[in-house]
C-alpha cells in the first residue's frame, strides 16, 4: 500500500469509527433530509409545584440530570427525525470492520444483527439479498450442531438463551424459514435440558429468571415448538415475580425493573388466551399503576425503577407495554407525547445517527434499537383480538391506522419484531394447523 | 507460576470474510481467547487452563463463556481452594460494576462450599464495597437476596442494621426499601414498627414513591385497612391554601375516599393531580375518574 492510500484507508477507518461511536451534537446547521412533525405537541416538560427540599446522592443526579434536559428542550422549537441519517449510520455499523475495543460485544454477536436489522426493517429499508446470506451466515457461526447444543454468542462460545433469542428473531427478520425448521427440534430439547420446576436456565450452570422465561417463550411460540411439558410450573413462577411496587423482578422478592417486568407481562400473552385470563393472574391494578408511574413530569421518557434516572432503552422495555396494558384495559393510560419527545429531542444523535440513552451519552446499537421500537409502538395504532384459533393472546395483536407521521414500521409489542414478520412466521410453522 | 501453552493451537475468532458486525481483536485477545475456547473444546480442566480463563475475564468480564468453562474446571480439579476463588472473585467485582455473571458464580461457589459450613458475613464487605460505588446496584442487591433467603438471616440484626443505614444515607433509594421489603416481612411481627418507621421517613421527605409504595404495600399484603392512613396524609396537604407537599399523598386520599364512597372527594384528588401535581399522568388519572364514575 501506499503512503497516500494507506493514509486513505487510515481517514475511512477514523470516520466510520467516529460515525459507530457517535458524537456530541455540533451547532452547525446544515441542510438535511429529515422529517418534520407537523402537529405541535401538546406537551412540555413540566415541574410541579412541589417543594423538596430533601437532598441525597438521588435527588443531587436527578436536579443534575434535568438541567441538561431543560438544555436539550429549549434548544429545539420543533421535533424531527432524522429517518435517513439513522439508516445511513445502521448500514455502515452493518458492514464495518470495528475496533479492537468492541471486543465488549464479543459474547453479543447475534445481539448486534437483531438491534441492527430489526432497526433497518422498522425504518423500512430494504435489506438486499446480500445482506440476507451474510446475515444467515453470522447466524449460523452461533448454531452449535444444528441447535443440539443451543445458539451462542459467537462462534466457539457456549449456548445461551437469550442470544438464541436474538438469533432466532434475526433469522425471522430475513425469512430463513427453511434453516429455523431444520433447528427447531433440536431447540425444543436443549430448552428441556435447561428447564428446571419453575423455569428455565439461561445456560449450563447459569441462572433462571423472568428474561430466560420470556426467551423461551417467544421462540418456542413462534417456532411452534411449545408444549406442557415445557411449559409446566412457569406461569406460577412468573406470578410471583411480581413485586409489592406492582413491576416484576427478576426473580421472586427483587426489585421491580422495567426489563424484567416487559419480560414478564409478556409471557402471560404467551401463556394465556383471553385478555380476561390475564387481567385476572395477577395483580393488573398495581402493575397499571407502577407502569405509568415510569414517566416522569419533567423527562416525558421512561426510567426502569421508582427513583432512577430516564433511560432511552425503557422507551421500549415500559413503551412495549403501553400496546398491552391499553388493550387489556380498553383505555387510553399513557403520554405518548412525553415519551416521543423524549426519544427524539434528548437522544437522537442527528449528525451521525443512531440513539443514546441520555443526553451525554453515545450512541449504541441497543439504545438505537430499543429507542426506535418506543417510537415505532407510540406512532401506530394497536388493536387486540382473541381469537379462537390462536395459540396464544400475543398472537391477536395487529396494526390499525395510527398518524405515524415518521412513516415508521409497526413493532409487535410481544415479539419484538415488526408485526408483518410475526405473520409471516406464524403462517409457515402454523398454516397447515 | 508460568504455564506452557505453546502446544495449544488457538481456534479462529471470526475471521471469515465478508462478514457483518466483524470485531478486529488485537493479537492479545486472539491469543488468550483463540486459546482458551481450544482448550475448552478439548475438555481440559487444568491449571493452565483455570489461568487462561483468569486472563479471558480479564480481557472481557462479560463473556459468559469463559465463566462457564472456569466453573467446569474447579469441578475437576482436586483440593480445590474455593475460598481463595471468592477473594479472586472480589477483585473482578470492584473492576466491573456493571458485569452479573459474577454474582451467579459467586453462588455456585459458595453452593459449593455448601450452605452449613459457609459465614455469610464474610460476604458484608465486598457487597458493602460494590453498593458503595452504585447503591442501587441491581445485580448486587438480588445476591443480597439470595444470601439473606440461603442463610435464613432474617432475625439479623446486622442486616437491618445496614438497610438502615443505606435509607438512612438516601431515603429514595428504592433498592433499599425493597431490600427491606423482603428482610421484614418473612413474618407479621414487625407490621406495626415497619409502619411507624415508614411514616417517619415519609414526613422526612414526603415526595418520595419510594416511601409510599413501602407503606401502602404493606397495607396491601396484610390486608389492613388504607383508612386509616387519612389523617397522615392530611399532614402534606391543605387543600385550602391549595398546598401540596406531597402527590402520593392525594392519591392516597381519592383511594380512601372511593372506599368511603366520596366520590366527589375521590374526583377532586384526581383532578388535582391531573392538572396540578402529576399531570404527565392524565390518562391514567382520567381513566380513575372513568371508573368511579362508571
Amino acid at each position: 500500500m501506499s503512503n497516500n492510500s494507506k493514509r486513505n484507508q487510515k481517514l475511512k477507518d477514523i470516520n466510520y469509527i467516529i460515525k459507530l461511536l457517535g458524537r456530541k451534537r455540533y451547532p452547525i446547521i446544515t441542510e438535511m433530509t429529515s422529517t418534520e412533525i407537523s402537529n405541535k405537541s401538546n406537551w412540555k416538560p413540566y415541574n410541579p409545584p412541589i417543594k423538596d427540599t430533601y437532598t441525597s446522592l438521588t435527588t443531587v443526579s436527578q436536579d443534575e440530570f434535568h438541567k441538561v434536559l431543560s438544555d436539550e428542550y429549549s434548544q429545539i422549537e420543533n421535533m424531527k427525525f432524522y429517518k435517513d441519517i439513522h439508516v445511513d449510520y445502521l448500514n455502515v455499523a452493518l458492514n464495518s470492520k470495528y475496533p479492537s475495543g468492541f471486543k465488549s460485544l464479543d459474547a453479543n454477536h447475534t445481539w448486534m444483527i437483531y438491534w441492527l436489522v430489526n432497526s433497518l426493517v422498522l425504518l423500512k429499508s430494504e435489506i438486499t439479498k446480500d445482506t440476507k446470506v451474510l446475515v444467515r451466515d453470522k447466524i449460523e457461526s452461533c448454531i452449535i450442531d444444528d441447535g443440539i447444543h443451543g445458539i451462542s454468542g459467537g462462534r466457539n462460545q457456549i449456548g445461551h438463551v437469550a442470544s438464541a433469542y436474538a438469533a432466532i428473531l434475526s433469522l425471522i427478520l430475513i425469512e430463513e424459514y427453511e434453516l429455523l425448521n431444520r433447528i427447531k427440534d433440536n431447540l425444543y430439547n436443549w430448552f428441556m435440558s435447561l428447564k428446571t420446576d419453575y423455569g428455565f436456565r439461561m445456560h449450563e450452570h447459569g441462572e433462571s429468571d423472568t428474561r430466560s422465561i420470556y426467551c423461551v417463550l417467544i421462540i418456542s411460540t413462534l417456532l411452534n415448538i411449545k408444549t406442557e411439558e415445557l411449559m409446566s410450573g412457569v406461569i406460577e413462577n412468573l406470578k410471583c415475580c411480581q413485586t409489592f411496587e406492582g413491576g416484576f423482578g427478576n426473580v421472586e422478592n427483587c426489585e421491580a425493573h422495567g426489563g424484567y417486568t416487559y419480560c414478564g407481562i409478556a409471557s402471560f400473552l404467551i401463556l394465556l388466551k383471553s385478555k380476561n385470563a390475564v387481567k385476572h393472574s395477577i395483580n393488573f391494578d398495581s402493575l397499571l399503576y407502577w407502569s405509568v408511574s415510569r414517566q416522569g413530569n419533567y423527562e416525558g421518557g421512561f426510567n426502569g425503577r421508582t427513583n432512577k434516572l430516564v433511560d432511552s432503552c425503557y422507551s421500549f422495555w415500559i413503551g412495549g407495554t403501553i400496546p398491552i396494558l391499553e388493550s387489556i384495559e380498553e383505555n387510553k393510560l399513557f403520554q405518548n407525547d412525553g415519551l416521543k419527545n423524549y426519544i427524539l429531542t434528548c437522544c437522537q444523535n442527528d449528525i451521525n445517527g443512531g440513539f443514546i440513552d441520555k443526553p451525554g451519552r453515545k450512541v449504541d446499537f441497543y439504545h438505537t434499537n430499543y429507542a426506535l421500537s418506543g417510537l415505532s409502538i407510540i406512532e401506530n395504532e394497536y388493536v387486540l383480538n382473541e381469537n379462537e384459533s390462536d395459540d396464544c393472546l400475543a398472537f391477536g395483536f395487529d396494526v390499525s391506522d395510527g398518524l405515524n407521521e415518521l412513516d415508521i414500521g409497526c413493532i409487535h409489542p410481544v415479539f419484538a419484531i415488526p408485526i408483518e414478520k410475526v405473520n409471516e412466521c406464524k403462517e409457515f410453522f402454523y398454516g397447515n394447523d | 507460576m508460568d504455564f506452557d501453552y505453546s502446544d495449544i493451537v488457538p481456534v479462529d475468532l471470526n475471521t471469515e470474510t465478508p462478514q457483518l458486525c466483524q470485531i478486529i481483536y488485537s493479537d492479545e485477545y486472539k491469543l488468550i481467547m483463540g486459546k482458551l475456547l481450544s482448550l475448552m473444546k478439548q475438555k481440559e480442566y487444568s491449571l493452565r487452563a483455570l489461568n487462561l480463563t483468569s486472563l479471558g475475564i480479564e480481557q472481557l468480564a462479560s463473556h459468559y463463556t469463559t465463566w462457564i468453562y472456569r466453573y467446569d474446571i474447579i469441578n475437576n480439579l482436586p483440593n480445590f481452594d474455593y475460598y481463595s476463588e471468592l477473594d479472586w472473585c472480589e477483585q473482578i467485582a470492584l473492576d466491573n460494576e456493571k458485569n452479573y455473571q459474577i454474582w451467579n458464580y459467586r453462588q455456585l461457589i459458595i453452593e459449593k462450599i455448601g450452605f452449613d459450613n459457609y459465614d455469610p458475613i464474610r460476604e458484608y464487605p465486598i457487597m458493602e464495597a460494590m453498593l458503595d460505588g452504585d447503591n442501587k446496584n441491581h445485580h448486587v442487591w438480588s445476591f443480597r437476596k439470595w444470601l439473606v433467603e440461603k442463610f435464613n438471616m432474617f432475625e439479623s440484626e446486622k442486616e437491618v442494621e445496614f438497610v438502615s443505614n443505606m435509607i438512612e444515607l438516601d431515603v429514595k433509594n428504592n433498592s433499599a426499601w425493597c431490600h427491606r421489603f423482603f428482610l421484614r416481612f418473612n413474618n407479621e411481627k414487625n407490621v406495626k414498627s415497619e409502619i411507624e418507621y415508614v411514616k417517619e421517613k415519609i414526613e422526612l421527605c414526603p415526595q418520595n414513591a419510594s416511601t409510599w409504595n413501602y407503606l401502602i404495600g404493606i397495607f396491601e399484603k396484610f390486608d389492613l385497612e388504607i383508612t386509616e392512613l387519612k389523617e397522615f396524609c392530611f399532614k402534606f396537604l391543605n387543600l385550602d391554601d391549595d398546598k401540596v407537599s406531597s402527590s402520593f399523598a392525594l392519591e392516597t386520599l381519592a383511594k380512601i375516599y372511593i372506599i368511603e364512597d366520596d366520590k366527589e372527594s375521590a374526583i377532586r384528588m384526581y383532578t388535582l393531580l391531573k392538572e396540578k401535581y402529576d399531570p404527565i399522568r392524565c390518562n391514567y388519572w382520567n381513566f380513575k375518574i372513568s371508573t368511579i364514575e362508571n
